[in-house]
């Protein structure tokens, strides 16, 4: 059985270049300032991020994704660790 | 007299619900208990299933015993049950009821079934029968296992999964010789039987699992209906009569079963030899507690057969329910989550899910869920801090960032009153209480007594009648449409689809049911008609507002506002049956209506306080601020629990919400409750649920059942 946690690894390699470039968009900030352990709220994301960037990882993904999980998430890199486990099981 | 030709009957079947009677039957020695082992010979027979365990479950269980074998176990367990050995044993069986509590005091949430009364029991039935091997939570789920056999006629696949659960458990018991204390140490030295120890041993711990079945009924009934008698064992523990009422009412067993030996007779009914006889024991109890009849009913039940575990359940009962309640004075039971185990034998709630402490909590990094009493009213007495969610705004920006075009959403939400604030809400506000407010809906009672009466004679003509289908819903749209003004041209198709309405309330929905939504309204904002007035009805709400359109009102916002208020309506079916649900779930409580209109009012608005079907209020920060010491951003959501807040409300509940936002609908809710219980329970006084089949709604926002299917 492969370790899961590594499995997830990589796809979150894959899924954080996407996620900091759709924050930096939203937030209007420089995709520098932007890391895998940013803090969402900290960086401004709003209601209307959330069911923006949602609907694009869902879009680029292919996978179902609330609005409502963004925020069930503290840092990018758990974020984009969720959408990983998701794609894992997709 | 030559000898009539030997029919081969049929064993009959009776049921006996007279106390008389069923003291009678179990006292008397015309009748058995029902033998298994016959069952288990004819599946050795024809499946060739050995069985080991089970088999000698039924040869050594008590509870399938008859005559001497009976006996002789009795008297060699009875010596070991006894109240000075549970007396003895209660630092035990407080040990492991604290050690389940101590597992629970820093969740929030969690079931009381499998997270409290299993695992508080199953220390001290351990302890006691001498199960020393496995751990707790084997021996929980491994007991889980074995109660399927309360089932009659199960499949050789689900014995064959007793069995397995059996020899489990038989592998946990004691070695001979190590523990004096545990019943089968102590069956050995009385029978010096290996395999009748082990078998009585094993046995005696699966009955008694029913003293935590009898736990779980309990805390079902008092978080559903009972607050205040949980507040009070809390605060005084449970006395000897206060635990003889709790346990002749929450007993989780509903009949007991015995077999005629002779031709013989129960009270006035002649009963033949080998006929079933079926003793309503739930029947009997309640009707125990109705009439104060002498004894204590049939809890343990009487004569040979008595419950040898009686101490014991006493004790753990006394113990557990008010350190429970002690623990968590503000339990508040999800009652549309809740599951129930039930079968021909015994019933009892198998998932209790529920709010542990009622404390203010953070739930993601945009929402904090406030179930405090005290912050929700101030939060929804000051809207300059707190405001609607602004959903007319944020689909705005939606359509602006995405270019998808959004406009029927918008002039939904611009005309959805639960989201707007301001001028054009006022207006609404004013308009909508021109038809709705208390003083108006009276002018459509003969409507709503017609529709009562009409629903109330197609639900006595309903081979299978469903509270729902056949009384609440039929009820919600003889009355809500023609109030409303709502007369779409294709009324199927309408009401197939209007309850999609609702998924409007969900917060931040995603784009792609945003889209799927607003064709939803679009179809449905299209079948509206402009309403004619109806024979002998006074002027609809729709009509009303076409008539004279409120200021920044056109036509068609006039139809978005009448279909959300429709939408929002549903509330009405959601909530009279979590009404009736709340009235007749715990079987045996009859409710009582009373007949004065005020006493009538009370208690229809106390239900509402704990059965209203919203979840949540929202509210969103203006600005930057705290709430009960959680920072808050601007922007960031707060969602009231009603479950919480309301939990001890009485009349100042929040159910309606309160202030510039309070609830439209509230007179006419109040208005059709206060006439609809009455008729209902006055035609059907025998009416009763199903024990169990209830069913909710798969909804986040709303406490909705779907299915309530009665008997009558």
């Amino acid at each position: 059985m492969t370790d899961p946690t590594a499995t997830s690894d990589a796809a979150a390699a894959r899924v954080e270049p996407f996620l900091i470039g759709a924050i930096a968009r939203f937030t209007r900030q420089p995709v520098e300032a932007i890391a895998p352990d940013s803090v969402l709220v900290d960086l401004g994301l709003q209601s209307i991020d959330a069911v923006l960037l949602s609907g694009e990882v869902e879009d680029h993904f292919g996978i179902e994704l609330d609005p409502s999980t963004v925020f069930e998430h503290d840092t990018l890199d758990s974020f984009a660790r969720e959408i990983a486990r998701r794609l894992d099981a997709a | 007299m030559t000898d009539a030709p030997k029919r081969t009957r049929l064993p009959g079947r009776h049921r006996i619900d007279a106390p008389d009677t069923m003291r009678a039957v179990l006292l008397g020695a015309d009748f058995n208990t029902c033998p298994l082992l016959p069952y288990l010979d004819a599946l050795r027979e024809h499946h060739g299933m050995e069985l080991p365990h089970f088999r000698a479950f039924a040869r050594y269980g008590m509870l399938f015993q008859n005559g001497a074998d009976h006996l002789a176990m009795k008297r060699a367990v009875a010596p070991f049950l006894t109240a000075r050995r549970i007396a003895d044993a209660e630092p035990l069986i407080d040990a492991g009821i604290e050690a389940a509590l101590a597992r629970l005091r820093d969740s929030a949430e969690a079931d009381l079934f499998t997270g409290f009364c299993e695992p508080a029991g199953i220390p001290a039935l351990r302890g006691l029968a001498g199960l020393t091997g496995g751990t707790d939570a084997q021996v929980q789920t491994l007991l889980n296992e074995t109660r399927l056999l309360a089932h009659g006629g199960l499949s050789p696949a689900r014995i064959q999964g007793i069995e397995v659960a059996m020899a489990t458990l038989d592998g946990f018991l004691a070695p001979a010789g190590q523990d004096e204390s545990t019943l089968v140490e102590h069956l050995r030295t009385a029978t010096g039987d290996e395999a009748i120890s082990r078998a009585g041993a094993l046995a005696a711990a699966m009955a008694a699992h029913s003293m935590v079945q009898t736990l779980a009924r309990s805390v079902f009934r008092l978080l559903l209906t009972d607050p205040p008698g949980w507040r009070s064992i809390a605060d005084n523990g449970l006395c000897d009569a206060a635990l003889d009422r709790i346990l002749l009412r929450d007993t989780s067993s509903r009949i007991v079963l015995r077999i005629a030996a002779r031709d013989t007779a129960a009270g006035s009914c002649p009963v033949a030899s080998g006929d079933t006889v079926v003793l309503d024991v739930a029947a009997t109890n309640a009707r125990h507690l109705t009439q104060a009849a002498r004894g204590t009913g049939v809890v343990f039940g009487i004569g040979p057969h008595k419950c040898p575990g009686e101490h014991l359940a006493r004790a753990f009962t006394r113990s557990a329910l008010p350190r429970l309640a002690r623990a968590f004075p503000r339990a508040a039971l999800h009652r549309d989550r809740v599951k129930h185990f039930v079968s021909p034998m015994v019933r009892y709630p198998s998932v209790l899910p529920a709010e542990l402490k009622g404390r203010d909590r953070r739930v993601s990094s945009r929402m904090v869920e406030v179930l405090e009493p005290g912050t929700a009213r101030r939060l929804v007495n000051d809207d300059r801090s707190w405001g609607p969610p602004p959903l007319d705004t944020h689909l705005r920006a939606v359509q602006q960032h995405t270019g998808t075009e959004l406009g029927p959403a918008i002039r939904i939400a611009r005309n959805a009153m639960f989201f707007m604030s301001g001028p054009r809400h006022a207006a609404a506000r004013r308009e909508v209480a021109a038809v709705l407010g208390g003083n108006r809906i009276t002018a459509w009672q003969p409507l709503i007594d017609q529709v009562i009466a009409d629903t109330l004679d197609t639900l006595a003509e309903r081979p299978t009648p469903d509270l729902i289908a056949d009384f609440a819903d039929p009820l919600f749209r003889g009355i809500m449409q023609p109030l409303l003004g709502v007369q779409p041209n294709d009324r199927a198709v309408f009401d197939a689809e209007a309850p999609l309405l609702q998924d409007v309330l969900e917060p931040w929905l995603p784009m792609r049911s945003l889209l799927e939504l607003q064709k939803v309204f679009d179809r449905l904002l299209g079948a509206m008609q402009d309403p004619k007035a109806l024979p002998g009805q006074p002027q609809p709400l729709l009509g009303h507002l076409l008539a004279r359109p409120p200021e920044d009102f056109d036509a068609d916002d006039c139809k978005a506002l009448v279909l959300v208020l429709y939408g929002a309506s549903f509330n009405l079916v959601h909530t009279l049956g979590n009404v009736l649900h709340h009235l007749l779930a715990v079987p045996g409580d009859r409710p009582d209506i009373p007949s004065s209109a005020p006493d009538r009012a009370a208690l229809v608005d106390g239900l509402i306080a704990v059965c209203a079907s919203p979840k949540y209020i929202y509210r969103v920060a203006r600005e930057d601020g705290a709430v009960n010491g959680i920072k808050l951003r601007r922007g960031d959501t707060l969602r009231v629990q009603l479950l919480s807040v309301n939990r001890d409300a009485g009349t100042g509940h929040l159910a309606f919400g309160h202030g510039l936002h309070r609830c439209v609908g509230a007179a006419a809710t109040r208005h059709i409750l206060r006439a609809a219980l009455p008729a209902l329970f006055e035609r059907f006084p025998g009416l009763d649920l199903i024990p169990g089949a209830e069913r909710y709604h798969d909804m986040t926002q709303t406490i909705a059942p779907s299915h309530l299917p009665c008997t009558l």
